[in-house]
């Protein structure tokens, strides 16, 4: 699985990297801002998804977020938006700008990866052995 | 401090035979984190140290609090999803066929904590049955143990940190309202739903019979005893066509004869058997 | 009425520390009484409402938290890994305080400095103070306004 993290806060960054690292995302890319996402995007194996920070310099993330939404390529990467910003008149914007989910800082790692999961994305959650979520697996009436 | 091996394992092993639930190896780190804020709170030193004690002075009370440590799924709201899903696509479609007639569904969460699973179904019931929201009466019914809860419950306040978990980010927009840092569910939905403080182990007070009655994550708190008096007790507080469901990793199935598991969509529901005295 | 008083300073800033710096488990914000200015990161809000979020803590206390939300060592800490830290965290801080004020407003990029005294806040006033004690060191959160 293939992700992009795009802030431009560097621990951010670090922070969101080593999440989904420890939950089993293989590969997992980097970018500063807007632009520096899409320059990464250019040419390069599609991310499954992107967390995407709102404020940025250069292209914002709601900038962002239309940019890929428009581009024949980009448009079906799943994009879930992690920032500060809480209005729920943004929140709505941003979900119809194309963004497929919202995580409002602060927020804990568990949470993170629910809502990934919540978009398809079965990674490895909380308590559970090997990359099955606990579920009734457990058992079989 | 973070646990010696020893007290991982003893961890291990505790957790695998109360709750059912494999933690692998390299979970250490997922219990380091849980059982540190834990230590902090009754006066341990650190982590280890409260495993030590465990180990040493066995006591019920300490290990339900490092099982609840250990076992709280962040994730509280539509909680392992999956009976969600199951709700939505089956039972609830289910019961209102059943219930057209009277035009009433009463669903109790037993151990509903700060109401994260009664509104859960009350937003799922307001998106997916708003044929429900006129001429219909609806009672959700929500009981804690712990009277602090039952009063956070009726708030329907809630922090960032909670809303983040396990809450799609439309539903937030659609059903809450910002309240400085925290947001509060709307009224409509709080409205629909009414909470009481009860001890599900003590004497059950009279209550009418339930359509689903959602027991999940409870039973492991208590004996072999407890949980099959408690099933018991269920299953008899069910309506005709009535389910009870339990947490994910849970099962009745040689605790309670009186239920029978039913698999529905991805989720396993039990429904009480023949006539019950 | 005015949804920035000390109880929500204190609330955000308590789990915005459990979120971000949880990794080992750390200790919880603790009341406290000192103030130290060894370390002072800042955020400008602009818009309207205008002000400035200010996080002050010791030396020791930075470097603490930088290499918890990094999850490495404390002697592996730089100043750059510190500045990064340090102002990933007055920006959470801040955003959430900004959702408490009126709206809309912007907020800018972070500010860290080490040692030296702080820039003046000129026409702005202290509105509200919380000063923690977070493995016994001081951290603190300022909010200055426009004097009303």
């Amino acid at each position: 699985m293939r992700a992009l993290v795009v802030d431009d806060s560097r621990a951010m960054r670090t922070i969101l990297t080593r999440i989904l690292r420890r939950a089993g995302v293989d590969e997992v890319s980097e970018a500063s801002d807007g632009k520096d996402a899409i320059a990464r995007l250019d040419g390069a194996a599609l991310p499954d998804f992107m967390l995407v920070d709102w404020n940025m310099p250069n292209m914002n993330g709601l900038e962002l977020v239309g940019a890929l939404r428009h581009h024949p390529q980009w448009r079906g990467i799943t994009i879930v938006m992690v920032t500060t910003e809480s209005e729920q008149s943004q929140i709505v914007r941003a979900l119809a700008a194309g963004a497929h989910e919202y995580v409002i800082k602060p927020f804990e790692e568990e949470s993170l990866i629910e809502k990934l999961a919540i978009l398809g994305f079965g990674l490895q959650e909380t308590l559970a052995d090997g990359t099955e979520p606990m579920g009734q697996e457990a058992y079989s009436p | 401090m973070a646990v010696a091996t020893d007290q991982f394992q003893f961890v291990r092993q505790l957790v695998q035979t109360r709750t059912a639930i494999v933690l692998g190896e390299d979970k250490k780190y997922l219990v380091d984190s849980r059982l540190a804020p834990l230590a902090r709170d009754l006066g341990f030193g650190d982590a280890d140290a409260v495993v030590q004690h465990l180990r040493r002075v066995p006591n019920l009370a300490l290990e339900q609090r490092i099982l609840e440590a250990l076992t709280t799924n962040e994730t509280l709201w539509f909680r392992d999803r999956q009976p969600f899903e199951a709700l939505a696509s089956h039972v609830l479609p289910q019961l209102v066929q059943r219930n057209a007639a009277t035009r009433q569904l009463r669903i109790w969460s037993a151990a509903c904590s700060s109401g994260q699973e009664i509104y859960s179904l009350a937003m799922l019931l307001d998106e997916q049955f708003p044929e429900l929201r006129n001429h219909w009466h609806v009672d959700l019914f929500g009981t804690d143990f712990c009277t602090e809860m039952v009063t956070r419950a009726t708030e329907g306040l809630y922090s960032t940190l909670e809303v983040n978990r396990g809450l799609p980010a439309s539903l937030l927009v659609r059903y809450f309202d910002r309240e400085g840092a925290n947001w509060r569910l709307k009224p409509h939905v709080r409205s629909r739903a009414r909470f009481g403080t009860m001890n599900l182990a003590g004497p059950w007070p009279p209550m009418s019979a339930f359509d689903l009655v959602l027991m999940r994550n409870v039973l492991i708190y208590f004996d072999v005893p407890t949980k099959e008096r408690l099933l018991k007790a269920a299953g008899n507080q069910l309506a005709p066509g009535g389910y009870v469901l339990l947490g994910a990793a849970e099962t009745a199935v040689g605790l309670c004869t009186d239920l029978t598991p039913v698999r529905l969509g991805d989720a396993v529901f039990y429904s009480a058997k023949g006539p019950r005295s | 009425m005015t949804m920035l008083t000390n109880e929500a300073v204190t609330e955000i800033t308590q789990e915005i520390w459990a979120a971000l710096l949880a990794s080992d488990g750390s200790s919880p914000l603790l009341p406290g009484d000192l103030y130290s200015g060894e370390v002072i990161a800042e955020v400008h809000i602009s818009g309207e409402w205008n002000g400035t979020v200010r996080l002050s803590c010791s030396q020791v206390a930075a470097r603490h938290a930088t290499a918890a939300m990094f999850s490495m060592g404390d002697d592996e800490v730089t100043p750059a890994d510190v500045a990064d830290a340090i102002g990933e965290l007055v920006n959470v801080v801040g955003g959430n305080i900004k959702g408490l004020v009126e709206a809309p407003s912007a907020l800018s990029l972070p500010a860290v400095r080490e040692g030296g005294s702080p820039a003046l806040l000129g026409q702005l006033e202290l509105a509200q103070e919380v000063r923690f004690s977070w493995m016994a060191e001081p951290v603190v959160v300022g909010v200055w306004a426009e004097a009303t």
